[in-house]
């Protein structure tokens, strides 16, 4: 996946979803962050918003 | 549906548009200026993660305006150029240096106080000055929303309300609620960027372009219905990019290093820097391409990934190179033509505008990756983007207004929609794989006139048919096969220009195989798109180049 969230860390904030440049994430049935269309950039946006570090871009090739 | 009226509204919140609405908002702060954006303006468009450089300044003392028309005329238009944009952006660079760092902008200064000044990408010449810019996108956000503009983040453009002659503001789309928005507006300027989503990336996924792809050519489509002219539609946005993660990775500046470039059997590639070189090697299967750092000394080593990790797209570079376990100490880095695009920008690809960035509609502007400002980059997206929202701010406050087109309105909501009232159909992103398979197959250089027909041929049959059975389940796919049709427009608009152009300008972007040698005598002028709006039928016609100053070209 091209955006991992650690789920103790999130807290459901949801910055990553409302500044998305391709609007991809969305909150799941537990209240965290999740890749809902795979759609992603891979311009780590997420990583570089997230209040409380629970987000890593990892990108070993440009599928997820 | 939501019912809006504003004196300015301004179509896509990245850098152009925030310009726009600022200096719109600046020239009469009792102007309702008003903002469409497809995200939210804080990370959105081809600037969401920032940027390392604003490309082209003419820092007084260094380089004039004059130099860089004649750098960017010869070097990288060959000649097809309409000096007084360029002459204009130039002019204006440092005025707009100088007002990003009023901004909070640091640029690079040397130990005596002056601008770092580091040659043009490609064109030569002294131009690009390195900044700190990673929060370029949240500053510009900042002073948006400290200006009382109105930002409906998450809103998308469908159309530009017409008449052909006069625009009245844009019909939008909530892609997250799935509200429905008429907006009629006094002043329109168009600032949605270029079309990234065009060809499909080796890689085959669709989101894995160059250029920020949730620019779908939305603005150049739009234009195109509302009876603009364009230009520059047979030029493809195509180089060499870093194999599957779709960068350059300051490939230009890395060869000054000493970096070399080996072909398949290891061998240096000595012509490297000659595009025409690498597009006859890759194109007759002599790749891969790799670039090979290993023989050079560890100093150089560690400011070339100094470079590349602090280049624009760090964080997709860091996790390239750290789950790849690549090390340039012993690993190659494979380049390829990676995926093809059209964009005003780093291409060539545009609405027309004027030096008002007025289009040939009155009450449209255009500035950015959408404007017809070919090579412009960041730069351009500024200065333009400011005079933009000026011109703008200027009609607006002259004109009457603004009027509702009722019946155009309820039209473009009903054919919006119908995606989501079939019963069953087809996925757009079904849909825009076939679409783009096609663009990669038949559009992308080198091309001739067989290809091109057959390219039309299915993008007739696109139009006709398939376009009409999309099927979507929630807003944001809604949102998906809008674009995918502003994609078959700007497919339609290459195709066509690229059909007229008998010749090959400019090597790997417009390749003609069955014209392979540029031609001064018949085709040193521009290619015109434009509507009729009595058929619906796109036509081309030609325009020529116009000069300013005597240049080498």
């Amino acid at each position: 996946m091209s955006v991992e969230i650690d789920r103790d860390k999130c807290d459901g904030c949801g910055v990553c979803i409302e500044i998305c440049p391709t609007d991809v994430l969305r909150l799941d049935e537990d209240g965290k962050a999740r890749v809902k269309y795979d759609e992603c950039w891979y311009c780590g946006c997420c990583e570089l918003e997230c209040p409380r570090k629970a987000v890593k871009l990892r990108l070993p090739y440009l599928v997820s | 549906m939501k019912i809006l009226k504003t004196d300015v509204l301004i179509i896509g919140g990245g850098s152009a548009g925030c310009l726009a609405a600022i200096a719109a908002k600046d020239a009469d702060p009792g102007l309702d200026v008003t903002i469409f954006e497809k995200a939210n303006i804080k990370r959105s468009g081809s600037l969401a993660t920032g940027m390392d450089a604003l490309n082209i300044v003419a820092v007084p003392g260094i380089s004039t305006p004059e130099e860089y028309v004649e750098d960017v005329g010869r070097n990288l238009l060959h000649g097809v150029i309409d000096e007084e944009l360029q002459y204009l952006l130039a002019e204006r660079s440092f005025a707009m240096l100088k007002k990003l760092e009023q901004w909070g902008i640091a640029f690079e200064k040397d130990d005596e106080g002056q601008y770092v000044v580091k040659d043009l990408f490609s064109a030569g010449g002294k131009f690009t000055v390195p900044m700190d810019g990673w929060n370029l996108k949240p500053i510009l956000a900042r002073e948006v929303t400290s200006r009382k503009i109105k930002v409906l983040n998450h809103t998308m453009a469908t159309s530009v309300i017409s008449d052909f002659k006069r625009v009245h503001g844009a019909t939008g789309l909530n892609v997250r609620t799935g509200e429905f928005i008429a907006c009629s507006a006094k002043a329109t300027v168009l600032t949605s960027g270029g079309c990234s989503r065009f060809g499909l990336p080796t890689s085959q996924y669709l989101f894995g372009t160059f250029d920020f792809p949730g620019n779908a050519g939305d603005g150049y489509a739009m234009a195109y219905r509302a009876g603009t002219d364009l230009a520059g539609f047979e030029y493809v946005q195509y180089w060499t990019e870093v194999k599957e993660l779709n960068t350059p990775l300051g490939k230009y500046y890395l060869d000054k290093l000493g970096v070399k470039n080996i072909d398949a059997s290891g061998k240096e590639i000595v012509d490297s820097d000659d595009p025409e070189y690498l597009v006859r090697l890759l194109l007759s299967g002599g790749g891969p391409v790799y670039e090979r750092f290993s023989h050079l000394p560890e100093e150089t080593l560690k400011k070339i990934e100094q470079i590349i990790f602090s280049s624009e797209r760090k964080l997709p570079i860091l996790s390239f190179f750290k789950e790849r376990g690549l090390d340039i100490r012993k690993d190659l880095i494979e380049y390829d033509f990676e995926d093809f695009c059209l964009c005003g920008g780093h291409g060539a690809s545009g609405v027309k505008i004027d030096s008002n960035a007025m289009t040939s509609l009155q009450g449209l502007y255009a500035a950015g990756d959408v404007a017809y400002v070919p090579w412009q980059m960041l730069t351009g997206a500024f200065v333009f983007g400011d005079i933009a929202g000026q011109s703008a701010a200027n009609y607006a406050k002259t004109c009457s207004g603004p009027e509702t087109n009722w019946d155009f309105v309820r039209k473009e909501e009903k054919k919006v929609f119908s995606p989501m009232n079939r019963s069953h159909g087809i996925k757009p992103s079904i849909f825009e794989f076939k679409l783009r398979r096609v663009i990669t197959q038949y559009l992308a250089p080198p091309r001739n006139e067989a290809k091109l027909r057959t390219a039309l041929r299915w993008i007739k049959r696109f139009k006709t048919e398939d376009i009409n059975q999309l099927k979507t389940d929630d807003w944001h796919e809604l949102g998906r096969a809008i674009e995918a049709e502003f994609i078959l427009d700007c497919a339609e608009m290459n195709a066509r220009s690229a059909l007229e152009r008998k010749e090959t300008r400019w090597d790997v972007h417009d390749y003609r195989s069955d014209y392979p040698e540029r031609d001064d005598k018949n085709w040193l002028k521009h290619v015109l798109i434009r509507i009729d709006p009595k058929t619906w039928e796109m036509t081309i016609l030609t325009s020529p180049v116009k000069r300013k100053i005597k240049s080498g070209v």
